[in-house]
């Protein structure tokens, strides 16, 4: 199975955090924490996604570090910055090949919140416009200080409104939530005002029902 | 009685003119894997150990490990339906249950959803399952009766209201039957019963709950299941959810009984949860903290100040031993906890001594100050007379002479052993005890052959309610046995001898 289809794991996301913002650390010491960010994921895009046999051999654990170390010389020497080599080195003599993808993704998400840049999930019922859209990374940026970078998801079953998704926190303002909360506070304070006073909604049998 | 329409329109239509949105501000996670009642969450970087999180697939969980990378969850209900991938969100709240009186007679889940089909729970009152027990400075020692109506019990191993009486023993030994009678024998006493069946057959529940039902047990009864097919998450917050339901009157002044049924079986379910948790397992694989899970659990039941009160929780937690293996990790450790423990042998239920206590090594270490005056003077040295008879029972079977006094002493514990043989489902009056325990005690029985023990006790009640009421009126009134009372105890059972020998040498 190639790494890049590797099932989600928790500690391995943990683990990568902790080597990215190393790499961003040492990156910024530089000065190059932008193109370092953008050369790992470009290691990603174009060259594990195109040529997932070279990414097996990397991650292979048949290979030991020396000839996993003369691969990564000669494939990325002149072509890549010594920092994303000497990222791929350490990796390689910690056995930790697998952890590419990941780094790549973490240290995108670390850079970003560096840069006060925030990865937020939009969902909404329909295909919104531009200017829309504009317009709720405005609103959005203003209420959070944040310059978000919006991920938009169109799901009908929200049936409208919007749903914002910031971190752990989701802020809903859907309609579907809307109605969902209107239903049960109605029933609530029903229930309440009948279990308060039962009386009030009760006519004597007989009489018929009240004027 | 109708319905009055209008009156609910006016109700919908305040709610419609006072409608306002807001904005639904939840922290959410996602499934990452899920399995034998528990789940891994990936984010809900904010919940709490022990909040209680919701899936979107209806099911409700509680925070159970929170680790750096995920948050493990334990899933109260169905964990079929649950996908990976799903959302997760934390409601902010502890798991709570509904309490109140509309809980008496019914059979509900340990999150109080009914099962018995009668319709929903009708009640807006709540209480967390899990709390911190009182303090010290919220408790009275332990003073009143629970009168268990168990002859052998009342007399050698009281319980008091506030206890908290292990009864321990074998399979198959009549533990659940001791607790049932107990139960049973509170109609009249106002105390609130609450039977937890932990990992029990449905089929053994229903023949409980059928039971109750049958002796009218069930109008002041709750019945709280986890059966055998529930997950292991329900079977280990039954008891404590129970115990919250009980609290509720406690707390109101009221008293209550909790019978856990058993916690040997809560214990495995919480070593089940642990071990998928990836908690360390220790001794018999059970986790560190199951003394603590047993701990806190029956530091609930506790009698309140005179301030907070004067409420209590009286609780009978069921263990079952393996061989009578009492030296096991959980005996010993809920052994520890509670202020005595009633001892089941298989030995004498086999025997035919039921309930089969073994008096010797069963105690009671609070009860005795909560037995009423009466009781305590018959008592006092039935235990030992007991104990003394046991061993010399042993010399007996050697067959050697014995001289008239040891010969005496046997013959009366034989006597004496028979008295406190009691059906299942009899409880007994706590004055009828007294009568009984003071005729064997006073050596009243020693005529009778010993077969017939218990048709002269049977008959000797019955000539008590029949012809003496009085002298059971002023007994129960008085609770002690002055000397008018003992007189006239003495000459009723001399009137009631006189029958007897008569009806039997006819």
């Amino acid at each position: 199975m190639a790494s890049g289809k590797l099932p989600f794991d928790a500690k391995r996301e943990q683990l990568a955090k902790i080597y990215a913002s190393a790499l961003l650390a040492a990156a910024e010491a530089q000065g190059v924490a932008a193109s370092v960010v953008e050369e790992t994921e470009s290691l990603v895009v174009d060259v594990f996604d195109r040529l997932p046999d070279f990414e097996d051999a990397l991650t292979s654990h048949f290979l030991d570090h020396e000839q996993r170390e003369e691969l990564i010389d000669k494939a990325f020497t002149g072509r890549a910055s010594q920092l994303t080599l000497n990222l791929l080195k350490v990796l390689s003599l910690n056995e930790r090949m697998e952890l590419v993808r990941s780094i790549a993704r973490q240290s995108r998400r670390l850079y970003d919140e560096s840069q006060n840049r925030v990865a937020v999930n939009v969902r909404i019922a329909s295909a919104a416009s531009d200017a829309t859209l504009a317009q709720i990374r405005n609103a959005v940026g203003k209420a959070f200080g944040i310059e978000p970078q919006l991920d938009v998801w169109i799901d009908p079953a929200i049936l409208g409104g919007v749903v914002l998704r910031i971190g752990d926190t989701v802020y809903d303002g859907s309609v579907r939530t809307a109605f969902e909360q209107t239903r049960t506070r109605m029933l609530e304070r029903a229930v309440e005002a009948i279990e308060g006073a039962p009386d009030r909604f009760l006519t004597a049998a007989g009489n018929g029902p009240a004027a | 009685m109708k319905f009055n329409s209008d009156e609910i329109a006016s109700v919908i239509q305040a709610q419609i003119a006072n409608y306002n949105t807001q904005l639904d501000v939840r922290e959410v996670g996602r499934v990452l894997e899920v399995g034998d009642g528990i789940a891994q969450v990936y984010g809900l970087s904010g919940v709490m150990a022990g909040e209680m999180v919701e899936f979107a697939s209806g099911a409700t969980g509680l925070a159970f490990n929170l680790e750096e990378n995920s948050v493990g969850i334990i899933i109260l209900g169905d964990y079929l339906k649950i996908l990976e991938g799903e959302e997760v969100r934390s409601t902010g709240n502890l798991l709570s249950v509904p309490v109140g009186d509309e809980l008496l007679g019914r059979v509900v889940d340990p999150l109080g959803a009914p099962l018995d089909g009668k319709g929903p729970v009708v009640t807006s009152k709540r209480r967390p399952v899990e709390v911190i027990a009182t303090g010290v400075a919220e408790r009275q020692p332990v003073k009143e009766p629970l009168q268990t109506g168990i002859k052998a019990i009342d007399a050698m191993t009281p319980i008091g209201r506030g206890q908290r009486e292990l009864i321990i023993g074998d399979r198959k030994t009549g533990k659940t039957a001791v607790a049932v009678d107990a139960i049973i024998n509170q109609r009249h006493s106002g105390v609130k019963c609450f039977y937890v069946a932990i990992g029990q057959k449905e089929s053994t529940v229903a023949g409980v709950i059928e039971k109750l039902r049958e002796t009218g047990a069930m109008d002041y009864t709750t019945v709280i299941v986890a059966g055998a097919s529930d997950p292991a998450p329900l079977q280990y917050v039954a008891p404590y959810a129970g115990t919250a339901m009980a609290e509720h009157y406690m707390f109101n002044g009221g008293h209550a009984l909790v019978v856990y049924d058993d916690l040997s079986k809560q214990a495995v379910a919480y070593r089940q949860l642990s071990l998928l948790m990836r908690r360390p397992p220790g001794r018999e694989a059970f986790p560190g903290d199951v003394f603590y899970c047993h701990s806190r659990l029956l530091e609930r039941s506790a009698k309140l100040s005179a301030e907070m009160g004067g409420g209590s929780i009286t609780s009978l937690p069921i263990i079952e031993t393996l061989e009578g293996e009492v030296s096991a990790y959980i005996p010993t450790n809920v052994i520890s906890i509670t202020d005595g423990q009633i001892y089941l042998e298989p030995n004498l239920f086999f025997a035919g001594v039921k309930p089969a206590m073994n008096a010797g090594i069963s105690v009671s270490r609070v009860g005795g100050n909560a037995q009423i005056k009466a009781m305590k003077k018959v008592a006092g040295g039935l235990r030992l007379d007991l104990a003394a008879f046991r061993e010399l029972e042993a010399f007996a079977q050697l067959g050697t002479e014995l001289d008239p006094v040891t010969q005496n002493k046997l013959d009366r514990g034989y006597r004496m052993v028979e008295l406190l043989k009691q059906g299942q489902y009899k409880p007994l009056d706590v004055v009828d005890e007294v009568l009984v325990i003071y005729a064997g005690t006073g050596g009243f029985v020693d005529t009778v052959p010993v077969k017939q023990v218990q048709e002269w006790e049977a008959k000797f009640l019955q000539f008590m309610h029949d012809q003496k009421p009085e002298v059971r009126q002023e007994l129960a009134d008085k609770k002690e046995l002055t000397d008018e009372i003992v007189a006239s105890i003495k000459a009723s059972i001399a009137e009631f001898q006189g029958q007897w020998d008569a009806s039997q040498n006819q």
